[in-house]
């Protein structure tokens, strides 16, 4: 990432939350070293709601843990900044950190069936964060939780508090979860695949929360996800990730109408579009799929790392790598040949 | 929860019976017949051996022998001891309180050494505090109590006299005196106790540590103090309660040896005095409250697993 693309980045959004700086986190293991995340750079909004998309493996919930100062102890962050509202979190000690976390960032995880702590209350685990972070007292923080419940959508939240993980399905523990992470009223929500394990309808009620969350209380929130309907549904920008690296970045009318890189019209072609069905015919019913899968990158990029998947590969695809440039208001793209036609090169 | 409690009492009744029954016809098969044994020296004299059968009951079927005896003992009599002629109950019953201490004292030992040493070598797992509990639980697990006993008897009582070597001065006659002859048995006893508690204590406590839950408790920014101490210790105590009930019942094994070791009148030592004197109503009633004690510990910490274990109390399926 050059200085100049890291300005415009900056100076795309009016007020900046959260700001992911150069970040790259490297994996050791006993195969030796995996480049999770690349050099990733993005910037979170105000009440905005920012899209981290990909497939299993590029490196987004390995941003988010990144990010909360949580990554496992084989991971290690060997490049970046994360500045939220302000404040470089590396210069924090360890307690600064964790007055933030569940204060001003809150996190949903993935798992809602793991995610919860199999032998504690609903509501002790909820206003665990209460006594943590406002010094509630604990018949404070049960009145609190019980509006935390009902603020998410559950119903008769006064039983509810008194039951265990395992006696709720699986979206109310993910509405549990979100009741948990939004506690403080956080600046900054990270919703690691939010509705992944769970039915459409309960989905739409989890998007719902997420949309009254911004309207509300002002929360901006990093959509983890690999669901384009969610992100078409919820997201302002979206940041397409690839082998850890961001490849492209747009708001999401313009992504979806104008995608450049060809890794995002495949993703955009495996998506079922009402009406697509009755234009094609025959054998062309079918999805489209990405043929391969994301490789493991156990040095940073020095080509493009999706050529071997991309129809449009070129020798220069293979010996050089693409960095991020602007096609159009906001819309960057790390592509020798984006675009409709194969880039204007 | 009523439910479940009234399932694992009569699962517990049912593993009684059994164990009543196992004893009775164990005692039968020892070689030997016991009428000959109790006749001593006139055990040439047949009519003096059949007077004998006839007076313990012993020429009757094996069925009758049983119901009256379980129907005198679970009224806790267990008849008179071959050899001293008194209760076996009341023998019982005054060795009974010392065993009980030793036991809770090693348990003490045990679960103070352990648990605290288990969560330590988890948490700094692959530094040398991790190193050194896994030794000790790896020298713990290994020597086995007599050599223990011994090596402590010899090294603290033998040469430097810090503790008196053997022998029971009860509670009530000099406190101080009953504990420091109670110090080296309960680390004799809890020793081994206390490493098998530390290991099951770190790999719980491991496998606790890399749940989600604990990463959903440090992104909700808790010290680590209550991420160990409450949300990931709190989840490895349903294991480890379980291995500890286990053990607690195996401590009365030990104590039979440890006890031995040291010369104190408890329990274990009434076992196997009872064995080498063919004092067989003792045997047979010590056995048996043997078995009750196993039993209703384990009972005790079925229930309290499901305390600890939500999962349970509501299901209601056991594991």
């Amino acid at each position: 990432m050059t200085a100049t693309g890291q300005a415009a980045d900056t100076a795309s959004t009016t007020q900046t939350r959260l700001q992911v700086d150069d970040l790259s986190v490297r994996f050791h293991t006993d195969d030796g070293d995996i480049c999770a995340v690349d050099g990733l750079s993005f910037d979170l909004g105000a009440r905005e709601v920012l899209a981290l998309v990909g497939e299993s493996g590029c490196g987004k919930s390995v941003t988010a843990t990144a990010i909360l100062g949580l990554l496992p102890d084989a991971a290690e962050m060997t490049s970046g900044r994360i500045v939220l509202d302000g404040t470089d979190l590396a210069g924090l000690s360890r307690s600064q950190l964790r007055a933030l976390r569940g204060s001003k960032i809150g996190m949903v995880f993935q798992e809602p069936m793991t995610s919860l702590n199999p032998v504690f209350t609903v509501g002790r685990q909820i206003g665990e964060v209460l006594t943590r972070h406002l010094g509630h007292r604990k018949r404070q923080a049960r009145e609190v939780a019980v509006e935390l419940l009902d603020r998410v959508g559950i119903p008769a939240p006064r039983q509810r508090i008194s039951e265990y993980p395992h006696q709720l399905s699986g979206g109310m523990r993910q509405r549990v979860m979100i009741a948990m992470a939004i506690a403080c009223n956080p600046s900054v929500l990270i919703a690691d695949e939010p509705t992944t394990a769970l039915d459409v309808t309960i989905q739409a009620g989890i998007l719902d929360i997420m949309r009254s969350l911004r309207s509300d209380l002002g929360t901006s929130i990093i959509l983890i996800t690999h669901d384009l309907g969610v992100v078409a549904d919820i997201a302002d920008r979206v940041v397409i990730m690839y082998a850890g690296r961001k490849i492209e970045q747009a708001p999401v009318e313009q992504l979806f109408s104008q995608p450049q890189h060809p890794y995002t019209m495949g993703l955009l072609g495996a998506v079922p579009r009402p009406g697509m069905a009755a234009m094609m015919h025959g054998a062309d019913r079918r999805l489209a799929e990405i043929p391969g899968r994301v490789p493991v990158m156990t040095a940073p990029a020095s080509d493009c790392s999706f050529h071997p998947r991309c129809p449009r590969a070129a020798d220069r695809c293979r010996s050089l790598r693409p960095e991020l440039e602007g096609r159009g208001h906001d819309h960057r793209v790390a592509c020798f040949y984006p675009g409709e036609e194969g880039g204007a090169q | 929860m009523t439910r479940y409690l009234l399932r694992r009492t009569l699962h517990a009744l049912i593993a009684l019976f059994l164990a009543t029954v196992m004893v009775f016809i164990g005692i039968r098969a020892l070689p030997g017949d016991p009428a000959i044994a109790l006749a001593g020296e006139e055990a040439l004299n047949p009519e003096m051996i059949e007077a004998i059968r006839q007076r313990y009951g012993l020429d009757q079927p094996p069925p009758v022998q049983y119901w009256r005896w379980i129907g005198q003992a679970v009224q806790g009599d267990f008849g008179r001891s071959i050899r001293t002629g008194l209760p076996v109950s009341a023998l019982i019953v005054s060795r009974i309180p010392i065993t009980i201490q030793l036991t809770m004292l090693s348990l003490l030992v045990a679960v103070t050494i352990g648990m605290p040493a288990g969560v330590i070598s988890a948490v700094r797992r692959g530094k040398p505090a991790d190193y050194l509990a896994n030794g000790f639980g790896l020298a713990g697990l290994s020597i086995p109590n007599f050599v223990l006993g011994m090596a402590l008897i010899i090294t603290l009582t033998v040469d430097r006299n810090w503790f008196p070597s053997s022998g029971y001065t009860s509670f009530a006659v000099d406190p101080v005196d009953n504990l420091m002859r109670m110090v080296l048995p309960a680390i004799t006893l809890g020793t081994s106790m206390s490493a098998i508690i530390m290991r099951q204590m770190r790999s719980s406590m491991l496998d606790a540590l890399t749940a989600d839950y604990v990463r959903t408790a440090r992104s909700k920014g808790l010290s680590e103090w209550s991420v160990i101490g409450s949300h990931a210790l709190r989840n490895s105590l349903i294991t480890v309660t379980t291995v500890i009930g286990l053990q607690l019942a195996g401590l009365l094994s030990g104590a039979v040896i440890t006890e031995q070791i040291f010369l104190i009148p408890g329990f274990g030592k009434l076992l196997l005095d009872s064995v080498f004197q063919r004092d067989y109503p003792v045997l047979q009633g010590v056995v048996v409250i043997a078995a009750v004690a196993y039993v209703s510990i384990n009972l005790l910490v079925d229930i309290t697993y499901s305390l600890l274990n939500p999962r349970i109390r509501v299901s209601g399926t056991g594991v």
